[in-house]
């Protein structure tokens, strides 16, 4: 991991939602809308745009549906996790099939490399990024979600909402918690080392003696507590509850101290197929009116937005600590 | 002895079929035959290679060295070779025991007894494991809450359990169960064409129907069984889901999982992955080895010139034992997870509580409407799927049976090139195709093309083992006699050959066709948005949708391939008929 990102990620933890309110949202519009004007021109040429993004289509719909209707330009949603969406996206670059214009997903490791192999362009070249939280920039890439870890119980079982994560530890709930592989993304090991920080080095030890089971992702794990079958699942996200609730499952978020939240980083290609309409589908995406659309009942870095949720306080986390940590985290939990 | 037609020179026929020398018509089918071969292995292995060449620096293989010399990759190798065999070993055995009440005896169940022991293989594994999630889970499983009711009224009670789906063992019976289906397929179509004339003198001779079955009928088709061994170690290092969702609560990690591990997280590790295939590749090829040996120096007696159309086994009164048995099979491992999976898609959100009133069919509008292109990849995913078992069971088939009968050195070649692609995990497939198809020579990105090529090549094991089964279950003497009474080769393959292989034959199309249709990993990468297929739908759902809209399109799928290879299998039931 590179100094540069881990200061801004750092940084990005440090600085709480009061910071996203005062950025200002209004510096050097005039110029922003004279070069939007002249991007919308150019896009338009190229007709369509390829976005690779992590967001599930039915949340982004609005999105690609708002893009398109407000500049003419045809978009090609392309969604998979962030595993084989950043391998299809490696693996055509480093073939000269540059397909897609944009990506977002959740790698930072993925991020750091590209920028250093000069995939991607700078995002100072996106209108938008004049005026975006500083804090969530960095020169090639763009915070554009934010995901809070949090913890989601069955309200069945527990009854009132937990405020502690030392719920985990809670004897009567042994056999019945979920927790995330951390294998199958960095931060849900920052996440493991941010509670081990706070509830003690021997966490991880009294949270193996529950016999938690060890779930792929927090998609399954809240279906688990949903389904009676678990009561509690750490960690667990916010864009994840609002299905489940509409059907009327008894599975609610808790929001417990300390947390801490990754994010979806967006960067345009260098070599993008359709320049213009890559840094206007960016700029889109930066904008307030795109932020409310692709980040429905989630966390928008550019601060709280119709449809979207407040950003909750974040706590800092020392990136750098929680990948030495890695190695003994993973054998804490028995795993190689 | 007359001369064959097709030979010039006065060479008694079995000559000619042992010393291997042919007539210029059929040197120029061997040439073929080799060309294809040899196609197939260029298809395998220049993708491989030339991604091989991009990948190889210092940092990579220094990475391959300490990977491969790892303390996790021993352990992972040892609980591979742990789950993998005991599984196979367990399946294998199912097979035999399912196949023989099936095909030999009066115990058969007519009409579905063979669908039904294929069942765990037409549902996508995923929601397969789901299936018995659902079950099984130690809290919210519903046979374990009428479980803990029925044991309630006796003074037992339990807290959670009795059985936990999250276990090594379940994992174990769980990869069992999805081998089952390969092995049965190869076993049943070697013991539907099995000479019944050694089960009768067993008879007659007044052995019993199990010492019958011991002595007679399964050291008869001992090589079927040796290929359907070979098959369910193949497909049990490849299978995913099941120790992707089981074996990471059982703290079991097995090698496919472990190769998705290497290139799911950035920076992706390819060279390493490519290593461990390599590795995998000689061990499979060193089991081939060791197969052929066995079947090679065991006597094992093959199609005779009598009619197949035998009288079963009769098993007196253990006949509604052995009913019994293959009833059961089926309600446990077929009837009960597809009931429990259609229950769950009628939920709205996956529930041990049942509440009656809230059931409905939208989860399956969602499935077919609101999913992304659902009926376009459905249609997309079923066509590719046919033409690549066609093609492949077309072009290995005629190799295998031509090899087998005339070729011993071309059946060794083509062993080595169906082998191949077995052990290449799907996701390497998929960034090697990306890497060597894409611009250049051949621009195939994006286009339905490379998806077919993609495919082509992982079917390969399972249409070489299929075809292997076939081609040695089918005897000598018949093309023997065919060309003895002047048939030429082309006609003897004809009309003699390829009628008998043909279930073999359809069984591997079977495999093939579900296998392709639901095929995810390779496709994540290769599909383009123009070739929308259903197993992208499907990952999709389970990624970001829900339990029940998995369970909705799992069976829509299930459904598909159950009518697909139904018909498949009934049409080449009946082609036997008319072509022996």
């Amino acid at each position: 991991m590179t100094e540069r990102r881990m200061d801004i990620t750092k940084r990005l933890f440090l600085q709480g939602s009061a910071a996203i309110a005062a950025s200002s949202l209004f510096g050097s519009q005039a110029f922003a809308q004279a070069n939007e004007a002249a991007l919308v021109t150019a896009a338009k040429a190229e007709g369509k745009v390829t976005f690779y993004s992590v967001v599930p289509q039915a949340a982004a719909q609005e999105f690609i549906d708002g893009f398109t209707k407000k500049y003419g330009v045809a978009m090609d949603y392309q969604r998979l996790t962030t595993g084989p969406l950043v391998q299809r996206y490696v693996a055509e670059t480093q073939s000269g099939n540059f397909t897609a214009d944009a990506i977002a997903v959740t790698d930072n490791f993925f991020f750091e490399d590209a920028t250093a192999k000069g995939w991607l362009a700078p995002i100072a070249d996106v209108p938008a990024a004049n005026g975006y939280p500083a804090q969530f920039l960095d020169k090639t890439s763009a915070t554009v979600q934010l995901l809070p870890h949090q913890l989601a119980y069955n309200t069945q079982m527990l009854g009132a909402a937990p405020t502690d994560w030392n719920v985990l530890l809670d004897p009567k709930w042994k056999g019945k918690i979920v927790v995330l592989d951390p294998r199958n993304g960095f931060f849900t090991t920052v996440w493991y080392y941010a509670l081990q920080q706070k509830l003690g080095a021997g966490f991880i030890k009294d949270l193996m003696k529950q016999e938690p089971q060890l779930v792929q992702s927090a998609v399954q794990g809240v279906q688990q507590v949903a389904a009676g079958a678990a009561a509690i699942c750490a960690p667990a996200y916010p864009n994840l509850m609002p299905d489940l609730q509409a059907k009327g499952a008894p599975v609610a978020l808790a929001a417990t101290d300390p947390v801490i939240a990754s994010g979806v980083y967006l960067g345009v290609a260098a070599k993008a197929p359709h320049p213009n309409a890559a840094r206007l589908l960016a700029h889109y995406l930066m904008s307030p009116e795109g932020q409310a659309a692709y980040n429905k009942a989630s966390v928008a870095p550019l601060g709280q937005l119709p449809g979207t949720l407040p950003l909750p306080k974040i706590t800092p986390v020392d990136l750098k600590a929680a990948q030495a940590a890695q190695k003994d985290i993973f054998a804490q939990l028995g795993l190689n | 002895m007359l001369p064959g037609r097709s030979c010039g020179k006065a060479l008694p026929v079995s000559a000619a079929l042992t010393t291997g020398r042919r007539s210029s018509r059929l040197f120029s089918f061997a040439n073929a035959a080799i060309l294809l071969c040899c196609a197939m292995l260029a298809l395998t292995a220049f993708p491989l290679l030339a991604s091989v060449t991009r990948l190889l620096d210092g940092a990579s293989s220094n990475e391959v060295v300490s990977g491969l010399g790892g303390a996790s990759f021993r352990i992972v190798m040892l609980n591979t070779a742990l789950v993998v065999l005991t599984s196979a070993a367990i399946a294998v055995t199912t097979a035999c025991v399912l196949a023989w009440i099936d095909e030999r005896t009066d115990g058969n169940l007519p009409g579905f007894g063979r669908m039904m022991a294929l069942a765990p293989l037409l549902v996508p594994p995923v929601a397969g494991v789901m299936g018995w999630a659902v079950l099984l889970d130690p809290n919210a499983g519903l046979l374990n809450g009428l479980l803990r009711q029925a044991f309630a009224p006796f003074g037992i009670t339990f807290g959670r359990g009795p059985l936990n789906v999250y276990t090594a063992t379940s994992m174990v019976l769980m990869t069992s169960l999805y081998l089952v289906p390969y092995a049965y397929l190869i076993i049943a179509a070697a013991l539907r064409q099995l000479d019944p004339g050694l089960e009768e003198a067993s008879r007659l001779n007044r052995a019993g129907p199990f010492r019958t079955m011991w002595k007679v009928t399964l050291p008869s088709i001992a090589p079927s069984i040796g290929s359907a061994a070979m098959l369910t170690v193949i497909s049990g290092l490849g299978l995913f889901s099941v120790p992707f969702i089981i074996g990471t609560t059982a703290r079991l990690d097995v090698v496919s999982v472990y190769v998705f591990r290497l290139l799911d997280q950035y920076p992706p590790r390819p060279a390493l992955a490519l290593a461990v295939a390599a590795l995998l590749f000689l061990l499979v090829q060193g089991l081939l080895a060791i197969q052929r040996h066995m079947a090679a120096r065991r006597r094992h007696a093959a199609v005779g010139g009598r009619g197949a159309r035998s009288a079963r086994v009769r098993l007196g009164v253990l006949r509604p034992f052995a009913r019994g048995l293959a009833i059961f099979y089926i309600l446990a491992t077929a009837v009960l997870p597809l009931a429990a999976l259609f229950l769950v898609s009628l939920q709205p959100f996956w529930s041990g509580n049942i509440n009656w009133s809230v059931l409905s069919f939208d989860n399956y509008r969602v499935a077919l409407f609101q999913s992304g292109p659902t009926s376009r990849a459905l249609f997309n995913s079923v066509s590719l799927a046919a033409l690549t078992a066609t093609s492949a069971m077309l072009c290995v088939g005629t190799i295998m049976l031509y090899a087998a009968m005339f070729n011993r050195r071309l059946e060794k070649i083509a062993d080595f090139a169906t082998a191949l692609p077995a052990t290449i995990p799907h996701t390497v497939v998929g960034v090697c195709f990306i890497l060597a198809f894409s611009g250049g020579l051949f621009n195939l990105y994006g286009s339905p093309v490379l998806l077919f090529l993609a495919y082509l090549v992982m079917a390969l094991p399972f249409a070489g083992r299929a075809a292997s089964s076939a081609a040695t279950a089918i005897g000598k003497d018949l093309a023997e006699a065919s060309r003895t009474f002047g048939a030429g080769e082309g006609r003897t393959f004809r009309r003699i050959m390829m009628p008998l292989a043909l279930p073999g034959l359809a069984a591997g199309w079977a495999i093939i066709f579900i296998h392709t249709a639901g095929e995810v990993t390779a496709s994540a990468l290769l599909a383009g948005s123009r070739t929308p297929v259903i197993g992208r739908v499907l990952m999709d759902l389970w990624n970001y949708g829900s339990f029940p809209q998995v369970a909705a399109l799992a069976l829509i799928i299930a459904a598909m391939n159950a009518i697909v290879v139904g018909l498949v299998l009934r049409f080449a039931d009946r082609g036997m008929v008319a072509g022996g």
